[in-house]
């Protein structure tokens, strides 16, 4: 390892200790950190008595503030500094941009004082209530209307995509990865829609999507083989030019009441293309490959297993999610998340009762704990206090083990 | 079904509708074919409209459905509607971002005894809770049901909001829907 100083050498072995613990190495079994909270949440825990170092900018207004494992395209991400201070996250994370946009002009249709329309980049029209300042709230839009209802729209669709990836990738970002690796950065490949369920939710709408399913299996086959084609020629672009730690790839395929997709669909439509793209990063020398998918995903995690995924991420607590158990049931299953969000709300008996698992689950490895998605305005500073430094002292204590 | 009363058609497609909600519930079958039998049945009752006028089958009762104040999400609500129509019930539908005295207003003229709450923000719980009040302080209590539903709704959300009944997926709120108009 090149000699450094004590500041980047402390950095240095974030990265390493994330990596350790992602291989369920003996050397650290886990690392503090945190996946993202909503701008309410910050703006509502400084008024309660999170110290206030670098704050938040002004347009984070309407923002998901991002913390270590939240790392979408970088210069749309704000990331929150306050928090990781106060707990003493273990890292930082660089994310290559990862831009499968279909490039479309952005366009405001209607605006007024309580909301706004616009068609974004990917086609999709959207509606975002504002807040009573008048800035965008953060949270999810709603969706009006899809780039993609027949055939004829894919093919035009599909024109947008060219071969010249160097306007998919900011100037100089692959280049500098080296440099982040150095400071003790874990290096991602990550963004929007690089899931074939997310691309294909993007391209039709998710009921149009799940109805051509059955209607016309045919023009999903072939928009699925499109993006994994276009995938694949994308990522060796990136990849022939910088190493990276993690891929994550974003899906959003369940709800709580279970996969949104049945799992024979899963082996006929993404099983054959998941094996393909994760033999292809497998050959890049990528070890950990997560998936981003809210939602029960008890039943779609074996066969994601088979297609070569090999982590959760945020592991969602809702449905039958049974964090012990899927640890047990599946022992080489990288999981990360996995704290109930809810039971945040209440009381110190509640957050100890949801903290319960989390020794059994860092003692087999593998396993980051932290809450199962971005943390909500409801959680208050004080419960947020008590549940992390619960957590860190866990996380503590099964390093020292 | 050929020679058949119209009235025995439109009963053997919501049975279809409610087989394939039980094999839901059994996960034998998944959202995509509850959507499209719950797509089939919808469209399949259309022609049949005209001929049951006057017929008591025609419709179960009306529900009305929203998605509360301050979450602009349908896709929830939206399939609780398709399945809901597809039974045989009437659906008044307020949209997104519904303010309570509109749930008020109309569960008032429409004479509903069901309300179907939607949210898919965590941050919409107090909206939940608003809406409920909204209709218990207009002095409907006795008179409707509310149902509650949506991504991160829970039994303790419609505990803490005095809704009465949590629906866990679409056809769970069917199925309360038959149980309160005695289906």
């Amino acid at each position: 390892m090149k000699k450094i100083g004590k500041r980047r050498c402390n950095i240095s072995s974030g990265r390493e200790k994330v990596l350790s613990c992602l291989d369920f190495g003996k050397g650290s079994r886990s690392v503090k950190a945190e996946f993202a909270f909503w701008y309410e949440t910050l703006d509502r825990w400084y008024g309660e008595g999170l110290p206030k170092g670098k704050g938040l900018p002004e347009y984070a207004v309407g923002h998901n503030i991002r913390s270590n494992f939240n790392t979408n395209m970088p210069g749309e991400g704000i990331i929150d500094s306050d928090v990781h201070k106060y707990f003493s996250f273990d890292f930082n994370s660089f994310s290559i941009p990862n831009n499968f946009s279909p490039m479309y002009e952005k366009v405001t249709i209607e605006e007024n004082d309580e909301f706004i329309i616009f068609k974004d980049d990917y086609g999709i029209t959207q509606k975002r209530l504002k807040d009573e300042q008048g800035g965008i709230r953060s949270s999810m839009p709603m969706y009006l209307d899809f780039p993609v209802k027949t055939r004829r729209d894919f093919a035009l669709y599909k024109e947008r995509f060219d071969p010249d990836f160097s306007k998919r990738v900011k100037k100089g970002w692959i280049e500098s990865t080296d440099d982040y690796r150095e400071k003790g950065f874990l290096i991602w490949l990550c963004g929007r829609s690089n899931g074939f369920f997310w691309f294909l939710r993007e391209l039709m709408g998710l009921e149009n999507f799940l109805m051509t399913i059955h209607d016309d299996p045919g023009l999903i086959n072939e928009m699925l083989d499109f993006i994994l084609d276009y995938t694949i020629s994308f990522w060796e672009y990136i990849l022939d030019n910088t190493r990276v730690d993690v891929v994550l790839i974003n899906e959003d395929m369940a709800f709580k009441g279970g996969p949104l997709l049945s799992p024979d669909s899963f082996k006929e439509f993404l099983r054959p293309r998941y094996k393909k793209l994760t033999g292809f990063l497998k050959g890049h020398g990528i070890k950990n490959i997560f998936i981003d998918s809210d939602g029960d995903m008890t039943g779609l995690i074996p066969l994601l297993m088979e297609s070569g995924v090999n982590g959760l991420l945020p592991a969602e607590i809702t449905g039958n999610m049974d964090m012990v158990k899927i640890a047990k049931d599946y022992p080489d299953l990288r999981i990360a998340g996995g704290i109930n969000k809810m039971k945040l709300f209440d009381n110190k008996n509640e957050i100890d009762k949801e903290l319960e698992k989390v020794p059994f689950l860092l003692k087999r490895g593998g396993y980051v704990p932290f809450v199962d998605h971005s943390v909500p305005p409801l959680i208050s500073w004080k419960n947020f206090v008590y549940y992390r430094n619960t957590l860190n002292k866990m996380v503590d204590s099964i390093i020292k083990s | 079904m050929k020679g058949k009363a119209p009235e025995d058609i439109l009963l053997s497609l919501q049975e279809g509708l409610i087989e394939i909600g039980n094999r839901f519930e059994r996960d034998e079958c998944f959202t995509p074919e509850l959507m499209y039998g719950a797509e089939i049945v919808r469209t399949s009752i259309e022609p049949l409209k005209p001929l049951l006028k006057g017929v008591s089958v025609a419709t179960k009762g009306k529900v009305v459905v929203g998605t509360v104040y301050g979450d602009i999400h349908n896709i929830g609500k939206d399939l609780v509607k398709l399945l809901l129509e597809g039974d045989g019930f009437e659906v008044v539908d307020l949209g997104e971002n519904v303010d309570p005295a509109k749930f008020v207003e109309a569960v008032k003229s429409d004479g509903a005894k069901l309300v179907g709450l939607s949210a898919l923000l965590t941050m919409s719980f107090g909206a939940i809770s608003n809406a409920v009040k909204a209709i218990n302080d207009a002095g409907l209590k006795d008179k409707v049901k509310i149902m509650v539903g949506g991504a991160p709704v829970t039994e303790l959300v419609r505990e803490k909001s005095g809704a009465d009944f949590y629906g866990k997926d679409a056809f769970s709120a069917v199925k309360y829907a038959r149980e309160v108009y005695g289906y």
